[in-house]
């Protein structure tokens, strides 16, 4: 019954009618830290927006939930969220007491591809684009919340952005490739990214072929995958060459084995655009590396060519990650350049729009309902079109207006 | 008695003229000294009155002027409504605001005090005067002018009743400039430089030669009104600068013909546009789509496969004519040409989506 009504008023939303509802998620928890304040309860605290659903499972997510949020339980966001919500977000997160995310229509979209593909065709590429700020890593995160709950195995980069640049990183040359760089912290770092998110996943994965580290260290045919990830974590040197026996061994066996593996790499077009601030990697001899000499960026963008099935592969493209003269644009296209797009193509680009008034009102409303917005103006209906004004309606600016009231 | 009496009369007569005569004499003096002397004749024997200037009224005569003339009221306010124009305003002229009919107001004001902050009016008005006005070339002037200029015309040529139709029958327009003024030479540079136009269209050009003409003239070609225009001022005469822009063109068109054998070492980033051909999207789409047939074929799933591919998939060039392909090949060569937009990677994603046979319920 309370489902019905959610999805009715989810309906009556659509048509961008601004009354009140009764809330119908009652089990909020009213204990976040500005509330501890003494805040009067707002007037309009029994009549509220709907933007709550209490669908907390995205496979069922449909348009009917687009500017709803939904909770993600607290296990999920420990484990297969780790390290994926951008700090900000998470520090916001934290501070309601709740991990709630909104389903938007670009990812319901790429969920609805996901349904309904056909898993023996090589993978599909999907690319979220859009203006900063917009909810790209959020979609990919409703992406793979979605997938994660399928039992898909997490192939996930956090920021692509981060293996082509540092401060005094640690550059070595590759043990497996001369000519190519590793990156042994970032590999080490990605594989426990890795073991964590895909916990209780990997059991029954073992190699398939000999790997051969030293004369000494080797790691036989059969070779549980968990064992692989130990080694890389306890041999710094060898970490990125168990990266990319890890990825080899899933692009071969997610077709026989039959479990599905989800590449969702963040701003992916720092693969193929190399960096050339003072940040950028330099290898012994003071110069620079190029993306794809370094070897996990190799490694990695083996899983965007079509060769494997049994998986996806979605991705986001963002502007920030690009050279200062490479910003002018922030369609797929342009921030891939012509040698990622040739990687990418055939590719679905997914935009990722600014809020729609409706979504704007609901996550207003969420705000308030959080206590996160105090001023008395910013309760009222023009103070929300204010805010929706001033912010653009722009996911980032919203937060960045409305945390200052 | 009527001697004496006689007599008398006569002392009398005398001594009235003499007072009179004396009385008018006092009378010329002024007007105060006589108002004293009447105060005098009042208050004789008494002191004097001290008149305080000014504290009573003073009747002072004046002279009555003369009415100046009055300036004729305005002449646009005894226009009609249907008078003749070009009678008013024959030729070129300072502007006259008592002859303009018309309300209007130039010039600045710096503040609500100047001039009550308004913007001065016609009259007077010397912002008027200062511009150059075009009230002597009205539309009614300007037929006047044709109408007498009529009898030298000739009949315009048959045939030429539209600039399309000019175009068409007269392709190349020269244009050349001559320069008449007052001084001791009657020479002038300016008068040397001639220039042909046409449009690129007009010329007879395959794909190829139509690019190596625009690559040869450079800038001189437009692509948004696809005109070459040739200008040269290198000779010192006007007709032979007219020739050699003419040979400009005759030399450009037949070398554009021209196939050199340098020309095939043309490489993908010497490309004019994005060729979809050639380039390596379609090495990819095509083993991708054999790829796909393969898994179909091993694992067919109804309704999930891509229904349009043929059974041989042998043939590329087969496989690059189906429609689908057509469709995507279309899209990424627009994506390249025109530049990204929200049409173009609109119809890209509509494509790929076709191409892969990807559907999702949530889908626009």
């Amino acid at each position: 019954m309370r489902e019905r009504l959610v999805r009715v008023a989810g309906g009556m939303m659509k048509s961008l009618s601004r009354t009140a509802y009764l809330c119908v998620a009652n089990d909020v928890k009213q204990g976040s830290s500005r509330c501890l304040s003494s805040v009067a309860e707002p007037k309009q605290s029994n009549l509220r927006q709907v933007f709550r659903t209490s669908e907390d499972d995205p496979r069922a997510h449909t348009l009917d939930h687009v500017g709803l949020f939904y909770k993600i339980p607290e296990t999920e966001v420990n484990s297969m969220f780790k390290g994926c919500i951008h700090p900000w977000h998470l520090r916001l997160m934290n501070t309601f007491n709740e991990h709630c995310l909104m389903v938007r229509k670009p990812s319901v979209e790429v969920n609805g591809y996901l349904k309904n593909m056909n898993f023996n065709h090589p993978v599909p590429k999907f690319v979220y684009y859009g203006r900063r700020g917009a909810g790209k890593v959020c979609s990919l995160l409703h992406t793979m919340h979605f997938c994660a709950r399928n039992d898909w195995i997490m192939v996930h980069v956090p920021w692509a952005g981060q293996w082509v640049r540092g401060w005094n990183k640690e550059v070595a040359e590759s043990t497996h490739k001369p000519g190519r760089f590793d990156l042994p912290m970032d590999a080490a770092e990605w594989l426990s990214h890795f073991r964590i998110q895909n916990q209780n996943k990997l059991k029954d994965l073992k190699t398939t072929s000999e790997y051969i580290w030293t004369k000494r260290e080797k790691a036989d045919v059969g070779t549980p995958l968990d064992e692989i990830i130990n080694f890389g974590l306890n041999r710094f040197k060898f970490s990125s060459d168990c990266v990319g026996v890890l990825l080899k061994e899933l692009r071969l066996q997610a077709a026989e084995k039959g479990f599905k593996v989800l590449v969702a790499i963040n701003s992916v077009n720092s693969f193929f655009v190399p960096w050339s601030k003072e940040n950028t990697l330099k290898n012994s001899e003071k110069k620079q590396v190029l993306p794809h000499e370094v070897s996990l960026v190799h490694n990695f963008k083996k899983m965007l060519s079509p060769t494997w099935n049994n998986g996806a592969v979605v991705c986001t493209v963002n502007e920030g990650s690009n050279d200062q003269s490479l910003r002018e644009d922030y369609t797929p296209q342009y921030l891939l350049g012509q040698e990622g797009f040739e990687w990418f193509d055939p590719f679905v680009p997914i935009l990722v729009p600014e809020y729609s008034s409706t979504e704007a009102l609901s996550c207003l409303s969420y705000y308030i309902d959080r206590n996160w917005i105090q001023n008395e103006h910013g309760r009222t209906e023009e103070g929300m079109k204010e805010i929706m004004f001033v912010s653009n309606r722009n996911p980032f600016n919203l937060y960045k207006v409305c945390s200052s009231l | 008695m009527a001697a004496l009496s006689r007599k008398r009369l006569t002392d009398i007569h005398k001594h009235l003229i003499n007072g009179r005569t004396a009385a008018f004499a006092r009378l010329f003096h002024s007007t105060r000294l006589n108002q004293q002397n009447e105060h005098s004749e009042q208050q004789e024997g008494e002191f004097r009155v001290f008149e305080i200037e000014g504290l009573k009224p003073v009747k002072t005569e004046r002279f009555a002027r003369r009415q100046k003339k009055k300036p004729p009221p305005p002449r646009f306010r005894s226009m009609a409504t249907d008078q003749d124009w070009t009678d008013v305003w024959p030729t070129a002229s300072t502007f006259k605001w008592s002859a303009v009919p018309f309300p209007v107001r130039q010039g600045f004001v710096e503040n609500s005090s100047e001039n009550e902050g308004v913007v001065p009016a016609k009259y007077a008005n010397l912002e008027l005067m200062k511009p150059p006005n075009f009230l002597h070339l009205t539309p009614a002037h300007v037929k006047k002018h044709c109408d007498a200029l009529k009898k030298f015309c000739t009949a315009w040529p048959e045939g030429l009743e539209t600039e399309e139709d000019c175009r068409h029958h007269f392709p190349v327009e020269s244009v050349t400039s001559d320069y008449v003024f007052a001084a001791p030479s009657l020479r002038d540079d300016r008068a040397r430089v001639a220039s042909i136009k046409l449009n690129l269209s007009d010329l007879e050009l395959d794909y190829h030669s139509r690019d190596k003409f625009i690559r040869l003239v450079g800038d001189r070609y437009n692509p948004d009104t696809d005109e070459v225009i040739f200008e040269s001022d290198r000779c010192p005469l006007k007709s032979q600068n007219l020739e050699y822009v003419n040979f400009l063109l005759t030399a450009v068109y037949f070398e554009s013909w021209k196939r050199e054998g340098w020309e095939d070492q043309k490489e993908l980033s010497d490309m004019e546009s994005y060729f979809w051909d050639i380039n390596a999207s379609r090495k990819n789409m095509v083993s991708l789509l054999r790829t796909i047939k393969e898994a179909d074929e091993k694992s067919p799933e109804a309704d999930k496969g891509l229904g349009y591919l043929p059974s041989d998939v042998a043939n590329e060039d087969a496989i690059c004519q189906l429609e689908e392909v057509q469709q995507y090949k279309v899209a990424v060569e627009e994506l390249f040409n025109e530049g990204e937009n929200i049409e173009t990677l609109n119809n890209y994603k509509a494509a790929v989506t076709k191409l892969l046979n990807l559907k999702s319920d949530a889908a626009v």
